[in-house]
């Protein structure tokens, strides 16, 4: 029953909010903008308790606590008192007169996250992608790519692929030198690396365009599908009773 | 030589005229020698210190009413008067006369009336010749000429005769007189003028013979001696015995080419026989005169001009000449005439009158020469004074005839603004005749005898010409009153049209004059000497040069006297008021303080601040200076490096005083303002209006189409598609029978799973996102629960872990179990960095979380078993995100940690198909199976066999229908696009 009752207030809750958030259409208006504030307000809500309940009282409150009643004294309780003085000190930045107390928390964290994303970058990302770039140009690596593909499509492939990073990434590149009477031009093949540089990257937006529309429909489906299945969904919970 | 402050006793240099330390005037200041009591005064002092006498001369006034015996120019002597045993008797007289009781009395200075005594005395013996500086001396033996002077200088000619009154007198006492010589020499008892033989200004002479001759008939032996002498040079003095007058041992014709060695040229040109000049100049007046007066003298006998050939002036003022003659009445005084006279004249005429002296006898009227006839007629004085004397002068009377006789032209009349007010009556003089003309006037006859009266003559009071009375323009004669009428420049000789014209001309004159004295002529102090000697000739005292009229002797003004700027006033102001009038035009007085002038006298003038600044003004910010001048400039400060300043403004005054602004004051808009400025507007949204150039596509409007229309059909089509009823009425129902490569590689890897492989699933979505995420979740979870893994859910995202406990609790109702076959570890905060934590140490970060209902690796997990410090002992990552960054995260910090062996898949949406598709593809794989958006996930299903049961089926089915839709609309929408680019194209060529 009382599930049940969970389920109609939820799928009935869930309808409203949604033909709110559609009414958008007709244009601005308050229940639009309700909607809106009770899904970033639930939504930080929620995310307050789960952090609260996932980190706060399991990571730092628990330890504190343990370490205070002088159970589990060990490094890892040390840590976390620093881990808890580094959170107080990032609290004082709520106040402009602490504020400079809190930076070095903040540095801290900005430090090791931009750290480990700078890390995670070169070698997750920039140094693979280079090196599947460069490598079937390789001698060595010709060979392989070609037996495996068995065809000359994948050095096609492997050469537009080359053609497209190059010339897109010279289309970014804005040096250029004296052509008289004061202007400044791009040297030739730069100007023709780069047009076809934007040709590239105008078929990369139109392929994240056209997927970000279709994950919109599938959203925009979905919920309609939502829409049309809630009222029914909700009677027969009703009537199921 | 240091000179010592005596204000505030610093040193400062012989050439600071001022301290340096103070501002105090270092000038130096001579003292001054009262007449009265011969004591010495502080040359600052106006009055005596020992008796009050005034000592210096008060500043002519144009209030002063004319008539007025104001005391006008004082001459300071430049030595201690004579002791009163060497005073003359005449002066002696006059000063019995004037303090009845033998004590000298203090005259209010304000009050006309006795003047002091003349200070230079009209002799000077020998001892006080010798006294005399050599360079006195010598002009004293050698008269200088004065080529630009018109006076007239000369000894009286012995051809003139002896007037009659003065033989008259000589008669009643006919005392031995000696005689001297006409020509001075340093041992006649001359007194040089300074001023008048220097070229410097005119000065009135003090006494004159002439005021002892109209005012007192007195007997031979109360005239001065200087008088006494005069008379005895002339040929006799009324009362007094005749003396045997040696003759002149020059003859007429030497003595007059004596004189003309001495004369200016202009007064040489007559008598060399020239032709005398017509023009204006004052050598062609004094010309002309002195001609007129040898002709005059030359004719035998002067007949009277018939009343018809007279000027109406002087036919009026003969008229009432004769009149007052045929009265024949003896000449009575009355007593209310000497109530005009200064007191000291007035005390004069009365002792003569208490003496009982007989009034001066109407001497025979007689010419110059002898000329006039002697029978000419007396007239009352009382008729004279009522009459005759308000308009026309005694001597210009008397002297009007034998002018119209010699056929020069008399003075025209002045006009009523000019006509002086009358003039007081002689004090007991009558008409006096032509022969007793003025001996100034008479010295137009004879240039030696002028020489000599100017020399000799005693220093009259200044301000007075012959006469009692003050200078009156009528009684000047022609060339005096062509020089004296300043509106009549015409009449005016060139020298001095351009003095007047150029007065700072004139008073450089008087310091290149004043520069030419010795020093030591004058008993300057040593140090003042130095001084003067020292100073620039622009710093030389001013000593205005004014032309000297005949018989006008100028009084001595000591040359330390010069050097004081009240010197110079007292010099000034001795001038005649025709003569400062236009000095007081050309020079504005500045204030005595020092600063700049007045912004008038530079010709500039004060502008006005508009009203509308003025609005803007701020209300008094500052403190007020005290404004007062005369307090600013005596302050002096008295600490600080400013010590011993004067005139230095307080700071504190200014600086800790400034009073708190009141604002501005509230702007007031004008209607003429609001006017202007909705203008304005009108103007800017006019040209923001404007039409769009040729050829230029106007900016697209949003309508009502893109807005509503589009959005709403789009809207019933995936509605419509959505609905069961319809979509089994679609052609694209069904699923493709044919997979993708991606999607077979990645059915085929969770395919190839071991059984109750450990996959890490992580729900990083949200669940604005699990429209399209939770269909390929439970797709890609049904595949793994198939497989029989364990299932250990994470999320990055705060609200992943209960979108994945609420997809595993759906999907495990096919006898999967939370704890034994799924454990939901909750949220794992950090972001990147805690995934890379997360990896490892997986447990110490999810421990204790809500989700896992309390387990933990120590309690015993067996979904989760093999998790223990690291993530080595999972064979699958499952990342089911809709952002790049939650992806890549994966893929960076935990697919490239070392040791890792686990497959990651992305099961992501269709917007990150792009992104995520170059880690798939890159060799090796990175990303090991990719399952983007609905379709791909419903191609999966198909692929594992659940199309009926797979909820991305729905989705695809629905979403179809407005995909064909969206994309017919895109293409409309560009080939619209590149129709109007042509259209545009087209109208901007046409």
């Amino acid at each position: 029953m009382g599930n049940t009752v969970t389920s109609i207030a939820g799928i009935a809750l869930g309808f409203v909010l949604s033909l709110m958030i559609y009414s958008y259409l007709l244009g601005d208006n308050p229940l639009y903008r309700l909607a809106i504030h009770l899904l970033v307000g639930l939504g930080m809500g929620f995310a307050t308790v789960v952090v609260t309940h996932s980190v706060v009282i399991p990571q730092l409150a628990r330890p504190v606590m343990q370490l205070l009643a002088g159970q589990n004294a060990g490094s890892d309780q040390v840590a976390q008192l620093l881990v808890l003085l580094l959170a107080a000190l990032l609290l004082l930045k709520l106040s402009p007169r602490t504020s400079p107390l809190g930076n070095v928390a903040m540095a801290f964290v900005m430090g090791v996250g931009a750290a480990v994303a700078v890390g995670g970058a070169v070698l997750g990302t920039l140094l693979p992608q280079i090196g599947a770039t460069a490598l079937p140009l390789l001698p060595s690596s010709a060979p392989a790519l070609v037996a495996e593909a068995g065809s000359a499509l994948n050095i096609l492939a492997a050469l537009v692929v080359i053609a497209g990073t190059l010339t897109a990434l010279l289309y970014f590149h804005f040096g250029a030198v004296p052509a008289g009477e004061g202007r400044l031009k791009r040297p030739a093949w730069v100007r023709a690396a780069a047009r076809v540089g934007q040709g590239f990257l105008m078929i990369a937006f139109g392929s994240l365009f056209a997927g970000a529309l279709i994950a919109s429909l599938s959203l925009l489906t979905e919920r309609i599908q939502f829409l049309i299945w809630a009222p029914g969904e909700i009677l027969r919970l009703l009537a199921a009773g | 030589m240091v000179i010592t402050c005596p204000d505030c006793g610093s040193a400062n240099g012989p050439q600071n005229r001022f301290c340096s330390t103070c501002g105090f005037n270092l000038a130096p200041k001579t003292e001054v020698v009262c007449p009265q009591c011969n004591s010495r005064n502080p040359a600052t002092n106006l009055f005596c210190d020992e008796c009050g006498a005034r000592l210096a001369p008060v500043r002519p006034s144009t209030e002063t009413k004319r008539g007025e015996s104001s005391v006008r120019g004082l001459s300071l002597p430049s030595k201690t008067p004579a002791a009163d045993d060497q005073t003359p008797d005449w002066l002696a007289q006059l000063r019995s006369s004037y303090s009845p009781g033998g004590e000298e009395e203090s005259q209010p200075p304000t009050e006309p009336g006795p003047v002091e005594p003349p200070v230079d005395e009209p002799t000077v013996s020998s001892d006080e010749d010798q006294q005399l500086p050599a360079w006195l001396q010598e002009s004293a033996s050698e008269p200088i000429a004065l080529p630009d002077q018109p006076t007239l200088v000369g000894a009286p000619s012995p051809s003139l005769d002896v007037p009659d009154w003065l033989e008259a007198l000589l008669e009643k006492e006919p005392a031995a007189l000696t005689t001297q010589d006409d020509r001075p020499s340093p041992s006649s008892p001359v007194r040089t003028d300074v001023w008048e033989t220097h070229d410097l200004p005119a000065r009135e002479p003090e006494f004159s013979l002439d005021d002892v001759l109209d005012s007192e008939p007195a007997a031979i032996g109360d005239l001065p001696d200087w008088l006494q002498d005069l008379m005895r040079r002339t040929g006799g003095v009324p009362g007094q015995p005749q003396v045997k007058v040696p003759p002149e041992p020059k003859s007429p014709s030497d003595a007059a080419t004596g004189v003309h060695e001495e004369v200016p040229e202009c007064l040489q040109e007559p008598t060399a026989g020239r032709k005398p000049t017509t023009d204006r100049t004052t050598a062609g007046l004094a010309g002309r005169w002195r001609e007129a007066m040898d002709q005059t003298a030359r004719r035998p006998a002067m007949v009277p001009p018939s009343r018809d050939e007279l000027p109406d002036w002087l036919r009026a003022a003969s008229s009432e000449f004769s009149d007052s003659a045929s009265a024949d009445t003896p000449l009575e005084e009355e007593p209310g005439e000497f109530d005009d006279l200064p007191d000291w004249l007035r005390a004069f005429a009365d002792e003569t009158l208490v003496s009982g002296a007989a009034p001066v006898p109407k001497p025979p009227a007689e010419p110059l020469g002898g000329s006039v006839p002697t029978d000419r007629p007396s007239r009352p004085t009382q008729d004279i004074e009522e009459e005759s004397f308000d308009r026309m002068p005694d001597w210009l009377e008397e002297l009007g005839l034998d002018i119209e006789s010699t056929g020069i032209a008399p003075p025209e009349p002045l006009s009523r603004e000019t006509q002086p007010a009358p003039k007081p009556p002689h004090a007991g003089t009558g008409p006096l005749p032509s022969q007793m003309m003025t001996q100034w006037l008479g010295t137009f006859a004879s240039p030696a005898a002028a020489q000599k009266s100017s020399s000799e003559r005693p220093r009259r009071k200044t301000g007075e010409l012959p006469g009692t009375g003050p200078l009156v323009p009528s009684e000047l004669p022609d060339w005096l009153a062509a020089v004296s009428t300043p509106y009549d420049t015409d009449q005016l000789p060139d020298w001095l049209e351009g003095k007047m014209a150029e007065p700072s001309a004139i008073l450089a004159e008087g310091r290149r004059v004043a520069a030419r004295q010795p020093a030591e002529s004058l008993e300057l102090p040593a140090w003042l000497s130095e001084i003067q000697a020292e100073l620039p000739a622009e710093s030389e005292p001013v000593a205005p040069t004014k032309p000297t009229p005949p018989g006008v002797t100028a009084p001595v003004v000591p040359t330390s006297d010069l050097s004081a700027g009240p010197v110079d006033e007292a010099a000034v102001a001795e001038l005649p008021d025709w003569l400062v009038a236009p000095r007081d035009i050309s020079e504005p007085a500045f204030p005595e303080t020092l600063g700049e002038p007045p912004a008038d006298t530079l010709g500039l003038e004060r502008a006005d601040i508009p009203a509308w600044l003025l609005a803007l003004k701020p209300r008094e910010t500052v403190a007020a200076y005290p404004h007062d001048e005369a307090a600013a400039v005596e302050f002096v400060e008295t600490g600080g490096p400013l010590h011993g300043l004067r005139g230095a403004i307080p700071v504190s005054g200014v600086i800790t005083k400034t009073p708190k602004s009141t604002g501005l004051p509230k702007f007031v808009v004008t209607e003429l303002q609001q006017a202007r400025e909705q203008m304005l507007d009108r103007i800017v949204r006019s040209s923001a209006a404007t039409e769009p150039e040729p050829g230029v596509l106007a900016p697209r409007r949003s309508g009502w189409i893109e807005r509503s229309l589009i959005p709403v059909v789009l809207f019933l089509v995936v509605l419509l598609s959505a609905l069961p009823a319809v979509q089994q009425w679609l052609p694209f129902s069904q699923p493709r029978s044919s997979s993708t490569p991606i999607l077979q590689d990645t059915f085929d890897l969770l395919n190839a799973l071991p059984d109750s492989a450990l996959a890490l699933v992580a729900f990083d979505y949200s669940p604005a996102a699990a429209g399209e995420l939770d269909p390929i979740a439970r797709t890609l979870v049904r595949h793994l629960m198939e497989r029989n893994a364990r299932i250990v859910a994470v999320s990055t995202v705060p609200t992943g872990p209960a979108l994945a406990e609420r997809l595993l609790q759906d999907l495990a109702e096919t006898q999967y179990r939370a704890g034994d076959n799924y454990l939901n570890l909750g949220y794992v905060p950090g972001g990147a960095a805690g995934l890379q934590a997360f990896a490892s140490t997986p447990w110490k970060l999810v421990e204790g979380s809500p989700y896992s209902g309390g387990r933990s690796p120590a309690a015993g997990a067996p979904a989760a078993t093999g998790l223990g410090n690291s993530l080595q002992g999972v064979e699958l990552i499952l990342v089911l995100t809709a952002e790049r960054n939650d992806l890549v995260a994966w893929l960076e910090q935990v697919g490239q940690l070392p040791g890792m062996n686990a497959r990651i898949v992305a099961g992501v949406s269709a917007g990150l198909e792009s992104w995520a598709q170059p880690y798939f593809y890159r060799q090796p794989k990175q990303l090991s199976g990719l399952v983007s958006g609905v379709p791909a996930a419903a191609l999966y299903d198909q692929q594992a066999d659940r199309v009926r049961t797979g909820l991305a089926r729905d989705l695809l089915t629905g979403q179809t229908p407005g995909l064909l839709l969206i994309t017919l609309l895109l293409v409309a929408g560009i080939l619209w696009g590149i129709a109007a680019s042509l259209t545009g194209r087209r109208r901007a060529h046409g």
